[in-house]
């Protein structure tokens, strides 16, 4: 629609620029009902070709942009205007070099010479046979105005009247010295003034006496005008002169050509001056004629070019619109239409082009929900697999990772987006502590498991976090997914379960022991007492000797007996913690101060954070964990010369948080490697002396402030025990901080 | 037998040519002399019945051009404007703009020129054209603009000037006229400030 009103627009616009052209071209062949507007119109002619011609260098520009960018049709519509152009502009052309040849030399052929010749005769004659009737004019008014001289003033009104009734002329003047009218007679009675003489007239009268020559005067035609001086005039006559005459005065008449002699003379003179007017405005009437006729060939020509183009454009508008579409389907934009193109070859075309993009938007609507409900299912799957707890790794054929939850990095300790697309062996390279993991897994991952078969496989695993024991399990993977086939590894952290049961046996162990064992020895103690203070002193020397060694004996090892028993009553026994802010530097040094001695071999040395965070604990507690860890150093470095205790406290960052830790390191002989890994269990101990129980009950309280432990040996030489507290937590300082976790069994 | 001048065949060509050659000649030839060249000769503004009437005087200079379009039975158009303007900071305001036409031709059976007044259409002769020109640069008791009507403070100028009415020439000499040096219309004013 649009289109259609463009065109109508621009042949309305072609229609008046045509209009404007042909009334101005009536204006320059001298009509006088355009002349006025033949400013106006030449004017809207020009500006209308500026505009058709900034239209059509638009237009050109654009296609010439359109044909460098080889956009669809462009070419097209090049070769269809410029066939168009070519078909409209010769015959226009040819018309022109015509035409202008035409209207060089046909203007020439208007002037000739003998024409030219003839109206200057004609006017010479006009001239030579008025000469006549001027003179004997000029002697009747030399007459009259004699007779005036000798006139009365009082009767110069009425001689005037009746001299100009006699002599047949149109007006009879008397003027006074400056041309001022005296009297006057006129055949005009509506004219209140009559004509009076040109200052020039008046002096060549002063001058000569007398003036006479034909002169145009207004409506009233041609007239011969005559004046005459009145004295002068009087003198030539001898005639005696009044008082009228003593001041110069004049007299004029002007008197009419007559009606077939006036006719004749305006006739002459009228061709006469178009004649010359022409022959003066030759060049300019040649000038103008072509400029018209220039305006014309323009405007033919730019409207062929004009309508060349909007042609081709309408023409290749469907094809061009065939073309981009098609380009918008391979680009996968299925949902274009095309505007329809009539009911021709090329209106079939764009239909059947419509009903191919339905089709493939539709299969493509159909594809995409479908992608759209797998999205949604991953994306369910994926929200499932990071909440669960376990660790769950995919990895394709060749064992190769492929992705891992948040659990699987959390317990493994590591980030696995580093590593998607290595093997287990290849992350074990780079992180040692799951050197075991990859070696146990291996065997599960190198060859493809058909899909519904599992394994189950526990794992212990020693870092730097302790050991974790990990119960993994896998299957293979169908090969509908992407990558096909693989493998799934789910591995739950079983570690603090498994401390868990180990301790809740440790500590029935212990409460057993306290009860079935403490009961016996009290009276075990007792009666060797009073065994030996019953016989000691009946006996003889040797035999009380022996008996006195025997009761004390028995009495140590009951005494030691119960300590054992205490300290696993202390096990067992979980007094309520009595949190309260706490620096752990200020415990440290405290409790290094203690055990300084200047005569020791054992060095004490100290190495704080001042920037270490404070704790929410149980003070007497973490003393305790303090005072068994150096207690233990010392002891350990007790065989070493030159030995060193260091207790050392640092802020430690892990995932966002800050960790205070503290480390009791010893250059003593270090952990037995058999034993590292359960150095904190219960009855484990490396020295001859000792009930086994101080590092259980170090990792029991360092656990009931949710803190972590773990033994280490130095490379330097020597055992180091690591424990790391986390800070308080603001929502629930305090007491929940330190409730001992319970786990499930 | 009736003979025919002949056709110069270098005229076609040169009417085509001089179409192009004084439109880029126009602007060198420029700075020719005007077609209607004018010298104010005297100038007088009076009060009389408490409206302001001018009287002056001007020379009316015609060119060579001009006169011979005058000599050719070419009639000319002269115009005559007449300004009285409130002066202002920036711009003057306009308060009265007059135009008096005066066309002259040339009477070629009684070789008189004639003075025709476009308003009234009155018709006056003269010998010379020196005359006729001096008659049509002659302005004698035209009202101004009334006494009441000016502002008692303000200062107001009166500009006039006289220039060749381009539009009144024939047709085909308008074009020429536009773009070309020989009808090359002055238009700077004489101005003068309306003492009270």
């Amino acid at each position: 629609m649009s289109r259609l009103n463009s065109g109508i627009l621009a042949i309305a616009a072609l229609v008046l620029l045509l209009a404007s052209l042909w009334l101005m071209s009536n204006a320059t062949q001298g009509s006088a009902r355009f002349d006025r507007l033949y400013s106006v119109l030449l004017f809207i002619n020009v500006a209308g070709l500026l505009t058709l011609a900034l239209l059509i260098g638009h237009s050109l520009y654009r296609l010439l942009r359109q044909m460098r960018e080889r956009q669809a049709g462009a070419r097209l519509t090049g070769r269809i205007t410029a066939l168009f152009v070519a078909l409209a502009v010769t015959p226009v052309m040819v018309v022109y070099a015509f035409s202008f040849q035409f209207l060089s030399k046909g203007i020439d052929t208007w002037f000739d010479v003998r024409i030219e010749q003839a109206l200057d005769d004609a006017l010479d004659l006009g001239r030579a046979s008025l000469d006549a009737r001027m003179r004997d004019l000029l002697q009747r008014t030399r007459l009259l105005a004699a007779d005036l001289a000798e006139t009365r003033k009082g009767e110069i009104a009425l001689r005037l009247e009746a001299e100009r009734l006699a002599a047949e002329a149109s007006e009879l003047a008397l003027l006074g010295p400056q041309g001022l009218v005296v009297a006057y007679s006129t055949l005009e009675h509506t004219d209140l003034v009559p004509d009076r003489p040109s200052e020039a007239v008046l002096r060549q009268t002063r001058q000569t006496g007398s003036y006479i020559d034909l002169d145009p005067i207004g409506d009233a035609g041609l007239h011969i005008r005559v004046v005459v001086h009145l004295s002068e005039a009087a003198g030539e006559d001898n005639r005696p002169l009044t008082e009228l005459a003593e001041e110069p005065r004049f007299l004029q008449g002007l008197f009419p050509l007559g009606e077939r002699v006036g006719r004749l003379a305006e006739s002459v003179e009228s061709a006469y001056g178009q004649y010359h007017e022409l022959v003066y405005l030759r060049t300019p009437l040649k000038l103008s004629f072509i400029l018209t006729l220039s305006l014309v060939l323009l405007l033919s020509l730019f409207a062929a070019v004009w309508i060349a183009l909007f042609s081709a454009r309408r023409l290749v508008a469907p094809l061009r619109d065939v073309a981009l579409g098609t380009r918008a389907v391979a680009a996968g934009d299925y949902a274009t239409r095309l505007p329809p193109a009539g009911k021709e070859e090329i209106g079939f075309l764009v239909a059947s082009f419509n009903e191919m993009t339905r089709e493939l938007e539709k299969a493509r609507n159909a594809t995409r929900e479908s992608q759209r409900q797998l999205e949604e299912q991953r994306g369910y799957l994926e929200a499932v697999l990071e909440r669960l707890s376990n660790g769950v790794l995919t990895l394709d054929q060749q064992g190769r990772l492929h992705t891992a939850n948040q659990a699987a990095q959390h317990i493994l300790g590591i980030s696995l987006e580093d590593h998607r697309g290595h093997a287990l062996s290849e992350i074990a390279a780079h992180h040692p502590h799951l050197l075991v993991l990859a070696e146990r897994l291996a065997p599960h991952l190198t060859e493809p498991m058909p899909p519904g078969r599992d394994w189950r496989e526990q794992v212990s695993l020693s870092g730097a976090g302790g050991r974790r024991i990990l119960m993994c399990s896998g299957a293979g993977l169908s090969g509908a997914e992407e990558p096909p086939g693989g493998h799934v590894v789910v591995f739950d952290d079983l570690t603090e379960l498994v401390e868990a049961q180990r301790k809740a046996a440790w500590s029935e162990v212990a409460r057993r022991l306290a009860h079935e064992i403490k009961n016996p020895l009290t009276p075990i103690q007792l009666s060797a007492e009073r065994l030996r203070k019953k016989y000691l002193d009946d006996m003889g020397r040797e035999e009380g000797e022996l008996l006195d060694r025997l009761t004390r004996t028995i009495v140590h090892q009951v005494e030691s007996m119960k300590a054992m028993v205490n300290a696993f009553s202390d096990y067992a026994r979980t007094p309520p913690a009595r949190p309260q802010r706490l620096d752990l530097n200020t415990l440290a040094t405290d409790v290094v101060e203690l055990y300084r001695d200047e005569r020791a071999q054992t060095r004490l040395a100290t190495r704080l954070d001042p920037d270490l965070p404070a704790l929410e604990a149980d003070i007497d507690r973490i003393r305790q964990v303090m005072h068994n860890l150096v207690k233990n150093a010392l002891e350990a470095c007790a065989e070493s010369a030159d030995a060193c205790v260091e207790v050392q406290t640092r802020r430690v960052v892990q995932r966002g948080r800050c960790v205070a830790e503290l480390r009791v390191a010893d250059t003593g002989p270090g952990f037995p490697a058999n034993t590292i890994d359960r150095i904190f269990d219960p009855y484990t101990t490396s020295k001859s002396k000792g009930t086994g129980l101080g590092l259980a009950i170090v990792k029991k309280i360092v656990e009931e402030h949710n803190g972590r432990v773990w033994a280490e040996n130095r490379r330097e030489g020597g055992g180091c025990v690591v424990m790391q507290f986390p800070p308080p937590t603001p929502a629930a300082p305090g007491a929940d901080t330190l409730a001992p976790r319970r786990i499930a069994p | 037998m009736r003979s025919w001048s002949r056709p110069e065949p270098t005229r076609g060509a040169a009417a085509a040519l001089g179409l192009c050659l004084f439109l880029i000649s126009a602007a060198d030839a420029w700075c020719a002399s005007p077609a209607l060249d004018y010298s104010v000769r005297h100038v007088d503004t009076r009060l009389e019945d408490e409206t302001w009437l001018l009287d002056a005087g001007l020379d009316l200079e015609p060119n060579s051009e001009s006169r011979e379009a005058l000599e050719s039975g070419v009639p000319i158009t002269v115009l005559l404007e007449v300004q009285v303007t409130r002066e202002r900071v920036f711009r003057d305001e306009r308060v009265r703009h007059m135009r008096l036409r005066y066309r002259i031709k040339k009477h070629a059976l009684s070789k008189r020129y004639m003075v025709t007044y476009a308003v009234s259409g009155k018709t006056r002769t003269y010998g010379a054209l020196e005359d006729a020109s001096a008659s049509a640069g002659t302005i004698r008791g035209l009202a101004l603009i009334r006494n009441a009507d000016l502002i008692p403070d303000d200062r107001y100028r009166v500009r006039l000037r006289a220039r060749l009415d381009i539009d009144a020439l024939p047709s085909p000499l308008r074009p020429l006229a536009w773009l070309g040096s020989l009808w090359r219309v002055r238009d700077d004013w004489y101005s003068w400030i309306l003492t009270r």
